[in-house]
This record gives structure tokens, C-alpha cells and sequence, in this order.
């Protein structure tokens, strides 16, 4: 794995690139409203050219709360099984094979479980990394860094950073959406904006553990005014406001109220429209798995993330939470599976058809993955140094299993990657090098992957 | 010294005959090992990793390369070496400047050959004969006591400062001092009007009224904060911050939420010692060990028994079969409170293992584990549904608790045990029908014996016909019971000594039935308190736990508290890691000026209010918050405090005020809580019928004394950034998102609010409409309204009220059809949009 990392260096981008990269659409409207609105507007959220030319546009990323077990999902593990009952690593646990077939698949014969037969019919459009490793197993801190660098201090999610670096491509909606986002062990944290620009934090709709069907976005319409009228009481509002954020010298918290207010009234058309999935046919409604059981709440989040996609929304994310199995690994791994497996299977197909799947990176995967040994033999404790997540669209080489584990899974041992390294390479689809994409604060330049991360270019067709 | 070793053995292997080409190349390889890789680890690693080192307490990555056991065992990231596995030896990969390792450190990698020679040796077997088992590395409590917080708190000298009359108390020293060091200016002092707006919001949580703006006008600031600090409303203010420590909550959240009706015991009482000053140390003590104090009568017991409610009121998965790990959730959960929220530090993690960063061995988690073992957390019944599991009791007080404690306890139990019954039969009856189906299912298969099927399918009718009627018969005995409770004592919430302590076996990897020794309760070793008594056989240690926390010692007590006192009057602490005072949280910025503080706070006697009085007559507390270019350039976060920033209000003062401005607020504390409307024995787990209504948040009360319950909270709390009760709160976060907005331009909350403000202003009938705006500035803003905010406003006022509610008929609201309004409608409307306006403004729900 020595030092081949620069297969082909990014090439600047040049104004000539971006405009064919905007060929249509958003895109186009993006681009427009860039030229007017560079010189007119100082706002964090107006959209901003990235460092190179971009694989991907926008990230939807599918978060699986808990540590899903790689070894019952994409990392086949043959040893494992055969070494079944023998003495684990860890003290007092006997290695515990996986109970489900793998089979390979696809052109690229990739290996996967039999639990996820949708997302195994479309393993080649699937960039398996099979060597992800992160410093730390516990939920808490594991979630944190995942969705922000850093478990120890406070800092911006990823999702803020990108919108920060790249703003947005509709001035009606949130650039950063989180649907059924975790409201436990602090989750507000993770969708936080930390010391950027407050306007770049996550919108959230719903929580998790909740079907997004339910959830409803309060106050969308005011009782009393027209739209005119509220208009008006809006600019006398900001008025004041921009009073109070001069005499303070531009401080960007009260800046960020004046935004929210100004991305709320817009949202009062907008989202209700992005959010109602009534126009959409009963065969897509069917393909996402929607109304059919279990696979209706996650089914409902994917089709959401496709419709913000489309809108130009630059960072969604969309959260199952039930992967932390302690226990009774034969009953609720099989349950877990079939909750995100047509759904997600959906959504890449969707976004495919619509030509959209070039330009979305999705990234699926939890805060860390499982142990290959256990106590009691229907369960994987957290498993840190070796764990699977995988990237699809956004120009990342479909049908590649990158890395490994070791024999049993314990830890990655082959072209490792870590969680820096991936938010350095997610960074990096989207055109953003993650040793320039910084924010001075209190003295100090801040990056979302601190003074780590390497790219791996060998991610990408 | 290495070379005698290395020449020793390497005659000794020269010695040795060659009986067969297995040893000859074992041999080859032992003196490989001896001339091309000894050698190398000896110069280039032992300095770090070797029994040297460890001993030193300076081993680097907890691995040892010195004897052979050290280095195939590894350090932290893993084995070092991996015979004949050269891709998984971690030290190979060091060498190499691979996989983030780099070894020796800062320098070039060592020359090829010897990586070469490195590989080798590994693929060869890694042969080597330097047995010996590597030194323990346990934790060094010498070494980890230089960390800053755990030095003894001494009162710093005051700084000289340059012939300077700047500072106006002490503690202004050390911040000019800082401020010099760092070639700062501080700005001026603020004005008074935003001064005493300040100070009414940190120390009561309230605008001024009407009435306190104009008798304070020509007080003097001290005068101001003694009558603040003596105001009622003050514990109600502060209370809050410690309720946020405490997770303070009204239910148990997690799966199956019940309710708790006597939690708001423990809410009142602290509300009470702040307004009271109780002083810290014994604040604390009460509510670890309030039970076990001596008291002079029911009273006293009573509010002390209350106290402890802070042990009882922690999040707790009822729905936990195994009563094992439930134990120890619940113990591990106050563990973390204590440790996190007097200490400032992380001790729940040494439930699995060592601490990683700060010298808490996992034995030591369980000495604590062992004293609150050995206690039993009262918080009251549980979810009497699966088996009783995890059901608690309560402590009895008031005057007749002696009498009616017993008769309650009995009739609670009938209750259960009726329950249980009820449920029994309910699933023994589910078994009949599930056969039933079953024989069904059997019916539909060729060639069954029929007739015995439908014979047996007819008995089990009758069976389940029977177990209606018992159903039935148990569902009214249940409500007969539920329904004619005897009469009640009062309840609440605490800790009592269990009738069987002991101490606690460590659990293995935190697992609940993975047993290790048992370790003698106690306090963490990490901090030493003299003259405190151990714990003898018969008591919890709680006492000790709640002396040794409260010790004036205890280098960390003092600090993390008078830190939170800080943040909140500043907005950031002078550790910007209030529940992290261990070596991963932040160093203080001012460290003399945090000690000064401690001590000051100990030598007062852990006045609270002593401590809030020293720090808002301050210089640094009292300076204006407009920012200065240079300031803003060198120091945007405000770090050396060269002014006072710009805060958010939290949500609490913000609904308190809009009560307050809006003419609603009723400042007297209710009784109890609406929680107690839901059901007692039947009806008190919140789901989808069981919740709060709106009618139960509605209240016109200060918003301490809303209902918390865990997972539903009320919208406002909910979106204006509450503190989640399932943990503790140090810090809230502040965001700025446009649901936020979305509730201040639409809810019928905020529209609610305005009318009342806008008939407020009306009713002045004597007033015209700029009257009315320096009446709406002087209650909202505590200023007059400046020449701009008057024609900006007043035009408004004036337009809206041709505009305000036209438009699209289709669009218009049925009731407010601009038609019928009157010209008095239609003022009113436009003032209603005014006082809104100015009610969701930056600057209202802003402290300057």
C-alpha cells in the first residue's frame, strides 16, 4: 500500500468546467444566480465554486445508528465461519461465524449477504470499503466523530462543511437537511454548526426511531397574514435586527437569525411542496418499499432524500437507528436488513433513471462496525478498528471491494482507511480539498479533518 | 551493557553443537536477531518503550519492546510483531512511515537495510530469546496528580498590574493582568439601562418591570444586585442551572415512560436552597446523603430525604429484564452524574476499563459502584406490566407518613399483585387461542381426524368463554382497587441505606454477570482528603461519598462549580469544558483567576450568592458588549475578556419574559406539578393516550415549573435549544435554525403572546401610539425607543394598519376578513404585528 496515492492529480477548475458541469436544471439555475449573487451577497449559503472540478454535487448520506456487523453484510469472512466456537481475541468470547449465506454478485462477483438481496442485485454500482477504522467505541463520542472529525471537542458537522465550502443551489430550502435525526446522546451536536456560520447547521424534520410519516414541520403558516402582510412585518423585523448585528460589528450568530428568518418564510412554500410524496406514482411508492411493512419508514426517508436531491439540497441525511446488537443477532440483524434493503436499492435505481446518480455520492454506514466474537453467541460487541461502509454514485468506482479485515474481522489490516480519510475523500468527490476547505476561528485555521486524512483516489472510476 | 548480553549469548550459541540444520538455522537466526535487530531496538526504542520507561511512567503507546512477550503482546494500536506476518507487525509498519505510525519519531525513517533486516527477522519467526514479562503499567496516581485540576487550590497572589484604577474587585486583576499579557484594551462600561437589564435577566431570569425601572433608576449597582440576589425569583433562575445538571425530569423516558408525580419535590427544594444560599458543600452533601444526616424534626428530614431525589431522578430502562445489567445502569448512570457533575470528570467509562486519560482504574468505578450498591433508589413504581420487574418504592414523608405509609404500601402491592393476576390470565388465555388456531390450521390438512379436532377446538372455546369471564371479574377488582386507595402520605423521591450492603465485584469488561473481585467501597483514589472516615460494615459510605465530594481538598469542587458560575454569567467558561476537567478537556484560559475564585468561594463559606455577587460587581461583568475592531480581530471569542459578548437569552427566560411583557406571568410557584394529573396506579405510562395536553403546558407560570417529561417536551423548550433531561447539561447548545423562525413569525404561541402585549398597550387609553411604543420599549427592551426605532415603528403602526391583514381572499383567514374590521380592529391588528415584531427580535431575546 506504499505511496501510489496520486493517480491523477485534481485539475483546477476552470470557469469553462463549471459551466459544463451546470449543463441543467439546478444546475443551470445555480450557476445564474451565482454570477448575480457573488458580488450582491456576502451570505454564507450563496452558492461557491469549489477548489476542482467535482465528481459529486451533493451527498446523501444514510446513517446506521448503532454499528451495523460487517461480517453479516459485505464483509464475507469464510475463516470466521470455519473457526466458529474457537477462542476469540477478546477475553472470555468465542469467534461466532456469520449464520447467513454470502454469495457473490454482479460483474464484479463482490461478496454479499444473503440478507440484502435488493442492494446485492446492484453491488456494481457499490464501492465497498472493508477497512474503516475510527478512535473510539462508544455511541456517543463514535457518532459524534463520525458526523464532525472530532470526538473530544465541539466542532461543525460534516454537513455544515459542506454547505459552508460549497453553499447552496436553492435559496428556498435548507442546504442541509437531516430527516429522523438522533435526539439522543446529544444528537443535536451532530448536525451542528459549531463555529461556522449558524445559517449551515441541519434543518431537521422528524427523529429517529419515529416514521417520518408522522412527523410534522410545526408552523408553516401563520394564522393572521397574508403573505403581503407578512412580508412586510418580516422586513420591519430584519430591519431591527440588522440594527443590532451593525452596532455588533457583524457578529455571525444574530447575522444567522437574519438568515433563518429569511430561509423560514421562503420555507413556508417550499418545503411543504419538496415533503409531500402524493405526486409521486404508485410504482415508485411500491419500489421504495412504501406502505408495505417494515420497509415503509425507511422506504418514505429515501424517497425524501431523492426529492431534496432533486430540489438542490447539498447534504441529506437520513438515519435507521436499530443496528446496535448486543443480542439476538439472528433475530434483529435479519430485521435491520430488510428494513434499508429495497429502500436503498430503490434510491440508487431512482437516482440512476434520473440521471442523477453521476453527480450524488451516497454514503452508507454506522459509527462503527461488530466484533467477530462474543460471549453468548447472538451477539458482537462495538468493533472500532475494522468495520464496512460503502459509497455509490458521485464517481465512486462501482463493483470495487476495497481493503480488508483480517481474517476473522477484528481489525482492517489492508489499505486502511480511516474515518478522516473518508471525510477527506467525501470532501473531495465534491470538488473540496480538505487542506483547503478551512474556517479561521479564535487564531487558527479549522479543518474537518484536523491535521489528518488522506484522499483515496483509488475510490474513484 | 547490551553488548556484554549480546557477546554472552552470542558465545553461548557458538557453543551450542549443531545436532541437526533445524537448530543450525535457528541459530542463524537467534544470532540475526542478536547482531542486526537488538542492537537497533536498544539505540532507537527502549528509551520509550522498555521496563525502564514504564517504571519512569514515560512509556510511550503502553508497549514495551524488551522482552519478547512485550512485543508480540503490542501496545495500544495492536501487536508489534507478528511471527512470520510481517503485513500485520505494526513495528514494521512504524519503521516504514506507514499506516500513520512513524518510528523513531520526528526523523527520517532508518535506513532500508535495517527495515530490511527488520522484515526479515519477522518472516523468519521473529525469533528471540529475551524472556521476562513486561512491567505492569498501572496508573501512576503521583504522576497523574500534576495534571492542573488535580493540584491543590491555593488563592494566587493579585497580579500587578501597571499603576492601573481599572479593576474594581479583585478578581479584575487577574483579568486586566491578561488582558495586558495579551496586548488587549478592554472596552468601557456599559450603561446603566443595559447594565440593569443584564443583571435583572442573570440573576432572576426576568425584565425589569415598569415599576423597578423607574424606583432603580438612581440606585447604585450594588444596591440593584442585593435586592436581586435576595429576590425569590433568583433560586428560580439558578435552580434551573443546576436542574440541568441534575438531568432533572419528570419521568423515566427510554422505552416504557412512566410518570413520576413526586419528582417536583426535588425541583422545589433546590429552588429553595438557592434562594436560601445554602452553602455548596452542604448542598451537596444533602443530596447524596441527605437521609443519613441528623435532624432536629420531620421537617428537616423530609427536605433532606427530598434532597437525595437528585440520585433517584436519572433516566432508567424500566423495560431492562435482566436485573443485573438494570442495577447497573442505574448505578453507572449516577456514577456519572457525581463524577461529571461535581467533579468535572469522566469516571463511566472505567466501568469496562481502565480510564484511558484520567487516572480512574476500573476498581476504583466500583469502590463507587459498592456505595450505591449498597443504597436503594426509591423512584417509585414501574411498569407493573412485565412481572413487576424493576418496580421501586418511594420514601414516605409529611407529618403522617408513620401511619399511612404502611396501609399505602400494602394497598400498592394489592395493586401490583392484582395486575400481575390480570395479566396472567390474559396470556394464559392467548395460549388457548393460539392452539385454537393452531387445531384450525391442523383441520385444513387432508386426512386429519376431524371429529377429535372440532371436539378439542369446542373445549377450548368454553376454555377461552372462562377465561373472559375471569378477565373480566379481575379487570373490576382492579379498578375497585385502583380506584379506593387509603389515604395517602406524601411521597418523594430519594435514597435509603439498602438493608444489605456490601461491597461491589468488579464486572468484567462492564459486563453485569461477568464477575471480578470485589473491591471495599470508597472513593476514588485520585483524590485525597484527609480525616475522612471509612466505611464500616453496616453503612453504605454514601456519608463518605458525599465528605470526600464536599471536602474543601477536593481540588476539583470547588473549581468545576464556581467554572459553571462563570459560564453562565459570561456565556463561556473560563474551562470551556464544564463537565471535563480531566486531561482531555480544555486548560483553563485563566487559571489564577479560577483559583482566586475557588478559594474565595471556600473561604466564604461556598456562598453561592457571595460568589454571584463578587463576579457581576466586577469591572470585567459590568463592561459593554459593543466590540472594538482590534478586539474583535485578536481575540473574536472573546477568550481574555476584553468584553461583555452578546448573549443569547436560553429558552426559559425568553417564554418567562414574553409572559412577563405580555402581562401574564404569574409569579407565584404553583403547587406540585400538572404531572400529577395523570394516573397514579393505572394510566401513568405515557403513550399514545397517555400525554401531555396542551391545557398542562399552558402555563402562565415561570417555566421552571413546567412538566418535563422525557421525549416530550414542550414545543418551546423543545426548539429553542432546552437541555436534554435524559443527560447532563453542562453547556447548552445554541442554534439558529428557521423552525425557530418558523415559531416566531407563525405559532399561535408567539401570536397569542402579541395580542395580550398589544392590549396591554392599548388599555392606556390615555396614551397615543408613541406613548404606546415607549411603553412597549421600556417593557421589553428596558429602553426607550431611539428616534429611529419611533418613525421606523410608528410608520409601520400607521401603514399596517391599511395592509396588515388584506390580500388574496382565498388566502385570508375566514376570521380576520379585512371587511369587517373596524378602524379600532384593524389599529389593533397593527399593533398586534408591531408587539411581535419586537417580540421575536434579536435584541429582546439578546442580553447585551
Amino acid at each position: 500500500m506504499s505511496s501510489q496515492r496520486s493517480i491523477a492529480s485534481p485539475r483546477l477548475l476552470t470557469r469553462r468546467d463549471s459551466l459544463k458541469s451546470a449543463s441543467a436544471g439546478f444546475g443551470m439555475l445555480a450557476l445564474a444566480g451565482l454570477c448575480q449573487q457573488a458580488t450582491a451577497s456576502e451570505s454564507p449559503l450563496a452558492p461557491k465554486l469549489p477548489h476542482f472540478v467535482p465528481r459529486a454535487k451533493r451527498v446523501i448520506f444514510l446513517c446506521m445508528r448503532g454499528g451495523p456487523s460487517q461480517m453479516e453484510s459485505f464483509d464475507y469472512k469464510p475463516k470466521l465461519n470455519a473457526d466458529n466456537l474457537k477462542p476469540g481475541r477478546n477475553n472470555g468470547c468465542k469467534l461466532f461465524g456469520s449464520q447467513w449465506k454470502f454469495s457473490q454478485h454482479g460483474e464484479s462477483g463482490a461478496w454479499v449477504s444473503e440478507l440484502f438481496p435488493h442492494l446485492a442485485k446492484q453491488v456494481d454500482r457499490l464501492c465497498v470499503i472493508n477497512s474503516m477504522h475510527t478512535d473510539n467505541n462508544n455511541h456517543p463520542q463514535a457518532l459524534e466523530q463520525m458526523h464532525t472529525g472530532s470526538f473530544q471537542f465541539v466542532r461543525p458537522s460534516i454537513g455544515s462543511w459542506v454547505l459552508y465550502g460549497l453553499g447552496t443551489e436553492n435559496d428556498s430550502l435548507p442546504g442541509f437537511v437531516s430527516l429522523c435525526p438522533l435526539k439522543d446522546l446529544g444528537g443535536s451536536r451532530y448536525y451542528a454548526s459549531a463555529f461556522l456560520p449558524a445559517a449551515c447547521q441541519a434543518t431537521s424534520v422528524g427523529e429517529a426511531g419515529k416514521n417520518i410519516k408522522q412527523a410534522t414541520i410545526g408552523n408553516l403558516s401563520n394564522p393572521r397574514l397574508t403573505s403581503a402582510g407578512q412580508r412586510k412585518q418580516l422586513d420591519l423585523l430584519q430591519s431591527l435586527n440588522r440594527s443590532l448585528v451593525e452596532e455588533q460589528s457583524g457578529d455571525t450568530q444574530l447575522e444567522g437569525i437574519i438568515e433563518s428568518f429569511e430561509l423560514a418564510f421562503r420555507m413556508q412554500d417550499a418545503l411543504p411542496e419538496t415533503m409531500d410524496l402524493s405526486g409521486e406514482t404508485k410504482e415508485t411508492l411500491a419500489a421504495y418499499g412504501i406502505d408495505q411493512g417494515s420497509t415503509d419508514a425507511f422506504g418514505r426517508q429515501c424517497l425524501l432524500a431523492r426529492r431534496l436531491a432533486e430540489a438542490g439540497v447539498r447534504f441529506i441525511e437520513i438515519t435507521d437507528r436499530d443496528w446496535d446488537h448486543h443480542g439476538f443477532v439472528s433475530r434483529l440483524m435479519p430485521q435491520a436488513a430488510k428494513r434499508i434493503d429495497q429502500p436503498i436499492a430503490a434510491l440508487l435505481n431512482d437516482l440512476a433513471a434520473r440521471g442523477m446518480l453521476d453527480d450524488t455520492l451516497v454514503v452508507w454506514g454506522g459509527e462503527f462496525g461488530r466484533t467477530p466474537d462474543d460471549p453468548t453467541q447472538d451477539g458482537r460487541g462495538h468493533n472500532h478498528k475494522g468495520y464496512t461502509m460503502w459509497l455509490a454514485g458521485g464517481g465512486a468506482k462501482g463493483g470495487l471491494a476495497w481493503g480488508s479485515t483480517d481474517e476473522h474481522g477484528y481489525e482492517a489490516v489492508e489499505n486502511k482507511v480511516h474515518l478522516h480519510d473518508l471525510h477527506a475523500t467525501i470532501l473531495h468527490a465534491l470538488g473540496l480539498d480538505h487542506e483547503r476547505l478551512t474556517y479561521r476561528h479564535a487564531g487558527r485555521d479549522f479543518r474537518l479533518t484536523d491535521v489528518h486524512g488522506h484522499v483515496v483516489n483509488e475510490l474513484f472510476a | 551493557m547490551r553488548w556484554t548480553a549480546f557477546r554472552a549469548t552470542r558465545v553461548l550459541l557458538l557453543l551450542i553443537p549443531t545436532v541437526s540444520s533445524l537448530a543450525a538455522e535457528d541459530g542463524e537466526r537467534m544470532v540475526h536477531f542478536e547482531t542486526m535487530i537488538r542492537p537497533v531496538l536498544v539505540k532507537h526504542c527502549y528509551e520509550c518503550h522498555s521496563a525502564g520507561a514504564a517504571t519512569a511512567g514515560e512509556l510511550g503507546g503502553g508497549l514495551q519492546l524488551d522482552t519478547r512477550a512485550g512485543i508480540r503482546r503490542g501496545g495500544d494500536s495492536g501487536a508489534a510483531v507478528v511471527p512470520q506476518k510481517p503485513g500485520q507487525s505494526l513495528l514494521l509498519a512504524a519503521l516504514r512511515h506507514e499506516r500513520g505510525l512513524e518510528m523513531p519519531p520526528d526523523r527520517d525513517p532508518l535506513p532500508r537495510s535495517v527495515i530490511a533486516d527488520f522484515e526479515k527477522w519477522i518472516t523468519d519467526g521473529a525469533a528471540d530469546p529475551r524472556d521476562g514479562t513486561p512491567v505492569a503499567t498501572g496508573i501512576d496516581f503521583a504522576a497523574a496528580r500534576e495534571h492542573w485540576s488535580l493540584q491543590p487550590v491555593t488563592e494566587p497572589a493579585l497580579p500587578a498590574l501597571a499603576g492601573s484604577d481599572w479593576p474594581k474587585s479583585d478578581l479584575d486583576h487577574f483579568v486586566r493582568a491578561r488582558l495586558e499579557a495579551e496586548k488587549l484594551h478592554p472596552v468601557g462600561d456599559s450603561p446603566k439601562q443595559i447594565l440593569l437589564r443584564r443583571l435583572f435577566f442573570d440573576l432572576t431570569g426576568l425584565p425589569p418591570t415598569l415599576d423597578e425601572l423607574q424606583r432603580l433608576e438612581a440606585s447604585t449597582v450594588e444596591d440593584i444586585v442585593d435586592e436581586l440576589l435576595a429576590s425569590s425569583h433568583f433560586g428560580e433562575r439558578w435552580g434551573r442551572h443546576w436542574l440541568d445538571i441534575a438531568r432533572y425530569a419528570e419521568s423515566n423516558g427510554r422505552a416504557r415512560n412512566m410518570a413520576w408525580h413526586h419528582a417536583w419535590r426535588y425541583r422545589d427544594w433546590v429552588v429553595d436552597a438557592f434562594n436560601a444560599d445554602m452553602p455548596y458543600d452542604e448542598f451537596l452533601t444533602q443530596q447524596i446523603a441527605g437521609d443519613l444526616l441528623p435532624s432536629e424534626n420531620r421537617e428537616q428530614r423530609d427536605r433532606q430525604v427530598i434532597a437525595t431525589g437528585f440520585l433517584a431522578l436519572g433516566p432508567k430502562s424500566l423495560e431492562e429484564r435482566k436485573r443485573e445489567l438494570f442495577r447497573m445502569d442505574v448505578i453507572d448512570e449516577q456514577i456519572d452524574v457525581i463524577c461529571r457533575g461535581v467533579l468535572g470528570l469522566s469516571a463511566a467509562c472505567a466501568r469496562c476499563h481502565d480510564h484511558k486519560f484520567d487516572p480512574v482504574p476500573t476498581a476504583d468505578y466500583y469502590s463507587l459502584a459498592g456505595i450505591l450498591r449498597s443504597t436503594d433508589t426509591l423512584y417509585g413504581i414501574g411498569p407493573m406490566g412485565i412481572k413487576g420487574v424493576n418496580d421501586a418504592e418511594l420514601s414516605a414523608i409529611g407529618p403522617d407518613a408513620d401511619q399511612l405509609a404502611g396501609p399505602a404500601a400494602e394497598h400498592l402491592k394489592a395493586v401490583q399483585d392484582k395486575t400481575q393476576e390480570r395479566n396472567t390470565a390474559r396470556s394464559d388465555r392467548y395460549r388457548v387461542v393460539r392452539n385454537v388456531a393452531d387445531r384450525k390450521r391442523q383441520l385444513e390438512k387432508p386426512g386429519s381426524d376431524k371429529p377429535a379436532l372440532e371436539a378439542e377446538i369446542a373445549k377450548m372455546d368454553a376454555e377461552i368463554a372462562d377465561w373472559d369471564e375471569r378477565i373480566k371479574a379481575l379487570d373490576a377488582e382492579l379498578a375497585e382497587l385502583v380506584d379506593n386507595p387509603p389515604p395517602q402520605p406524601l411521597f418523594a423521591m430519594g435514597a435509603r441505606d439498602a438493608e444489605q450492603v456490601e461491597d461491589c465485584r468488579i464486572r468484567i469488561r462492564g459486563e453485569p454477570e461477568n464477575y471480578g473481585d470485589a473491591v471495599p467501597r470508597g472513593v476514588l483514589r485520585m483524590i485525597e482528603v484527609s480525616g475522612l472516615p471509612g466505611v464500616s460494615t453496616g453503612e453504605s459510605g454514601r456519608l463518605q461519598l458525599a465528605r470526600w465530594l464536599a471536602s474543601r481538598e477536593n481540588p476539583l469542587t470547588a473549581r468545576v462549580f464556581v467554572n459553571r458560575v462563570w459560564l453562565h454569567l459570561f456565556g463561556r467558561g473560563l474551562v470551556t469544558t464544564p463537565d471535563d476537567f480531566g486531561v482531555t478537556g480544555s486548560k483553563p484560559s485563566h487559571p489564577a483567576l479560577l483559583d482566586h475564585l475557588a478559594s474565595q468561594f471556600m473561604q466564604n463559606g461556598w456562598s453561592i450568592k457571595q460568589l454571584i455577587r463578587e463576579i457581576v460587581l466586577s469591572r470585567t461583568y459590568q463592561l459593554a458588549s459593543t466590540p472594538s475592531a482590534a478586539g474583535l480581530k485578536r481575540d473574536p471569542d472573546n477568550v481574555f475578556l476584553w468584553r461583555m459578548p452578546v448573549r443569547r437569552l436560553e429558552v426559559e427566560p425568553f417564554r418567562d419574559a414574553l409572559l412577563a411583557v405580555s402581562g401574564q406571568l404569574n409569579r407565584e410557584r404553583p403547587a406540585g406539578s400538572v404531572i400529577q394529573q395523570i394516573g397514579v396506579f393505572s394510566g401513568y405510562e405515557f403513550n399514545s393516550s397517555v400525554k401531555l395536553t396542551p391545557e398542562m403546558t399552558a402555563s402562565t407560570h415561570r417555566s421552571v415549573y413546567l412538566p418535563i417529561v422525557r421525549g416530550s417536551l414542550p414545543e418551546m423548550l423543545q426548539l429553542f435549544d432546552f437541555a436534554d433531561p435524559n443527560a447532563l447539561v453542562g453547556q447548552r447548545a445554541q442554534t439558529t435554525v428557521p423552525s425557530q423562525a418558523l415559531f416566531l413569525m407563525n405559532s399561535s404561541l408567539i401570536i397569542e403572546f402579541a395580542t395580550a402585549t398589544a392590549d396591554r398597550l392599548l388599555a392606556e387609553q390615555q396614551l397615543d401610539d408613541a406613548g404606546r411604543l415607549a411603553l412597549l420599549y421600556q417593557l421589553a427592551l428596558a429602553r426607550k425607543p431611539t428616534k429611529q426605532d419611533e418613525a421606523t415603528m410608528l410608520n409601520f403602526v400607521k401603514s399596517d394598519s391599511d395592509t396588515a391583514i388584506r390580500g388574496e381572499p382565498d388566502k385570508a383567514p375566514a376570521n380576520s376578513d379585512s371587511k369587517t374590521l373596524s378602524p379600532d380592529d384593524t389599529h389593533r391588528q397593527a399593533w398586534v404585528s408591531a408587539c411581535q415584531t419586537v417580540l421575536s427580535s434579536s435584541e429582546f431575546r439578546s442580553l447585551k
